[in-house]
């Protein structure tokens, strides 16, 4: 069986790492917004691909698009994770974002 | 208001190609953007733009675009960083009565882009026009434009965050009405989405029609400031501009004006820039109204800030005490006051309101007693600051100074404000602690 990274895993790093400090370490939102709560706080953006389109961007707020993308596709992994909206066994990326909704 | 005589012709002085050289462009990421007609479909399939070619469906505005690495090269110094795009002014060293474009604030969502201006067009589309066109750069030049003096301020200027956020422009541009008559808005016209999507995939906000029409010669797209090109940082090669009301209305990197039957929610006239907190009752999203990217109807929780409120500062840096932290380049350790030297000095300041002024006073002793001061610049513009002074006899201790503005129509600056959440418009009699050794 070929070697499957966590991509949910790998983007809770990223997270911890470089959203927390101002999402929260479990997304609820400090001076920055709340991430992850069961309104679906991410509607806004309805795929992933326009939360890629955002986040890759404008985040992390103090050196906005310094991450490699797919930092970026892990993190919003995660962030969709945490939020119940992605489908078991999802992979967020590039061919597949587009399908992936960001709301239940 | 004065004329000017010639347009700006579409050759001289290039500022957006100098800075890009200034920038470096080895540094810098290469993009072309086919940006599609509607807001919510831009980026919609394009996502991750900086460093790769992006291509959307269907036809559409054509904006080449490269990006500036750094913010502001190699102007830094100017500014203290509120955020990695967000850069206040050393407002204290103001001394002109218009702001140098090296000196001006810069608010921005993303890097600056670098567009090139032969490339560039502005699309005009929607529902409520008769007809929709595209306007090149040569096309603009050609038009009637106008020059006008006026203040030029985030929402987000005073409060917590210091006096950083404004400065004065003189605008060279093209009047909203000249669009307006080309384009003919139908009596269903409701509103006009001014859209950039070139600096990043959601900007943009909305006006109503209905304010544009009242004020055709003052709002307008500019292609110029302070005598020359706008410079890539502030919106180059054209931007909107909305005088009296948040620099957020005046979208910069202007792409497209979409004017329909509907209204807009966009990231920057729901989640920031508008009004949020108990006081303030959510505005509803019709049925026909259209979400872009990034807001959903729970998002719009307030109401969508627009006009600026009356202010006056004191050419002193202020104790940033509710920042997080304090901002780089602000001089200032957290708690710190200024320091003056005992002794009489005359204390200089700006006020400014979208009414105009009328008076400012100032009190020495922390809002006891108050006195009237001087306005030295010209009170007779409109959507322009004025300049005031008064002397002060410094003795050796601490002081709290503060101004109190009071426009043309008698409103007069509160001690404090009615809360929102993002403290915007924050009008507040301001405080200015020093020390006096």
């Amino acid at each position: 069986m070929p070697f499957q990274r966590d991509q949910v895993a790998a983007g809770k790093m990223v997270f911890l790492e470089r959203c927390a400090k101002c999402h929260g370490a479990r997304g609820e939102g400090r001076t920055g917004r709340t991430l992850v709560a069961p309104w679906d706080p991410l509607a806004g953006y309805r795929t992933a691909d326009q939360l890629f389109a955002y986040v890759s961007r404008a985040m992390p707020f103090d050196n906005p698009g310094s991450l490699p993308d797919q930092a970026y596709w892990d993190v919003i992994a995660f962030l969709l994770h945490a939020n119940g909206v992605l489908p078991p066994g999802a992979r967020v990326a590039k061919g597949t974002a587009g399908s992936i909704k960001t709301t239940k | 208001m004065k004329k000017l005589p010639e347009p700006i012709p579409a050759d001289i002085g290039d500022a957006s190609r100098d800075s890009a050289r200034r920038a470096g462009l080895s540094r810098r990421e290469f993009v072309r953007l086919l940006s599609t007609g509607g807001a919510l479909a831009l980026f919609g399939t394009s996502a991750g733009l900086v460093g790769r070619p992006a291509r959307a469906q269907g036809a559409g505005a054509d904006v080449m675009a490269t990006y500036q690495k750094n913010f502001v090269e190699g102007t830094a110094g100017n500014f203290y960083w509120l955020a990695a795009t967000v850069a206040g002014s050393h407002w204290w060293k103001f001394t002109s009565d218009v702001t140098p474009a090296e000196r001006l604030f810069l608010r921005a969502r993303y890097k600056t882009p670098i567009v090139d201006k032969a490339a560039w067009k502005l699309r005009v589309t929607g529902d409520a026009i008769e007809r929709p066109m595209d306007f090149s750069y040569a096309d603009l030049a050609k038009m009637r434009s106008l020059t006008a003096v006026r203040y030029h301020e985030c929402m987000g200027n005073g409060g917590m965050r210091g006096f950083g956020l404004i400065g004065q422009v003189e605008w060279h541009y093209v009047p909203i009405g000249e669009i307006l008559d080309r384009v003919r808005p139908k009596s269903t016209a409701a509103q006009a989405l001014f859209w950039s999507g070139v600096d990043g995939p959601d900007t943009g906000r909305p006006i109503d029609v209905s304010d544009l029409r009242a004020r055709p010669e003052a709002i307008g797209l500019a292609y110029g400031m302070n005598g020359t090109d706008l410079p890539p940082d502030h919106g180059s090669p054209v931007r909107a501009i909305v005088p009296g009301w948040g620099g957020v209305a005046s979208i910069k990197w202007l792409s497209e004006i979409r004017i329909t039957r509907h209204r807009f929610w966009t990231r920057m006239n729901t989640k920031e820039e508008a009004l949020l907190g108990p006081a303030y009752a959510a505005e509803r999203p019709g049925p026909n109204d259209e979400l872009t990217m990034g807001v959903a109807a729970s998002d719009v929780r307030g109401v969508t800030a627009k006009w600026q409120t009356t202010k006056s500062h004191l050419n002193l840096p202020v104790i940033l005490d509710k920042l997080p932290d304090v901002p780089p380049g602000y001089p200032l350790q957290r708690g710190q006051r200024p320091t003056l030297k005992a002794g009489r000095q005359t204390l200089t300041g700006y006020a400014y309101s979208p009414l105009g002024i009328q008076r400012v006073d100032y009190s020495a002793d922390g809002g006891a007693t108050w006195r009237r001061a001087s306005l030295t610049g010209p009170t007779n513009r409109e959507i322009a600051w004025t300049r005031f002074k008064f002397d002060w006899n410094a003795t050796p201790g601490d002081h709290a100074l503060m101004t109190r503005a009071t426009d043309k129509k008698g409103n007069v600056q509160p001690a404090q404000i009615t809360a929102n959440e993002l403290d915007i418009l924050d009008n507040g009699i301001p405080r200015f602690d020093v020390r006096v050794a």
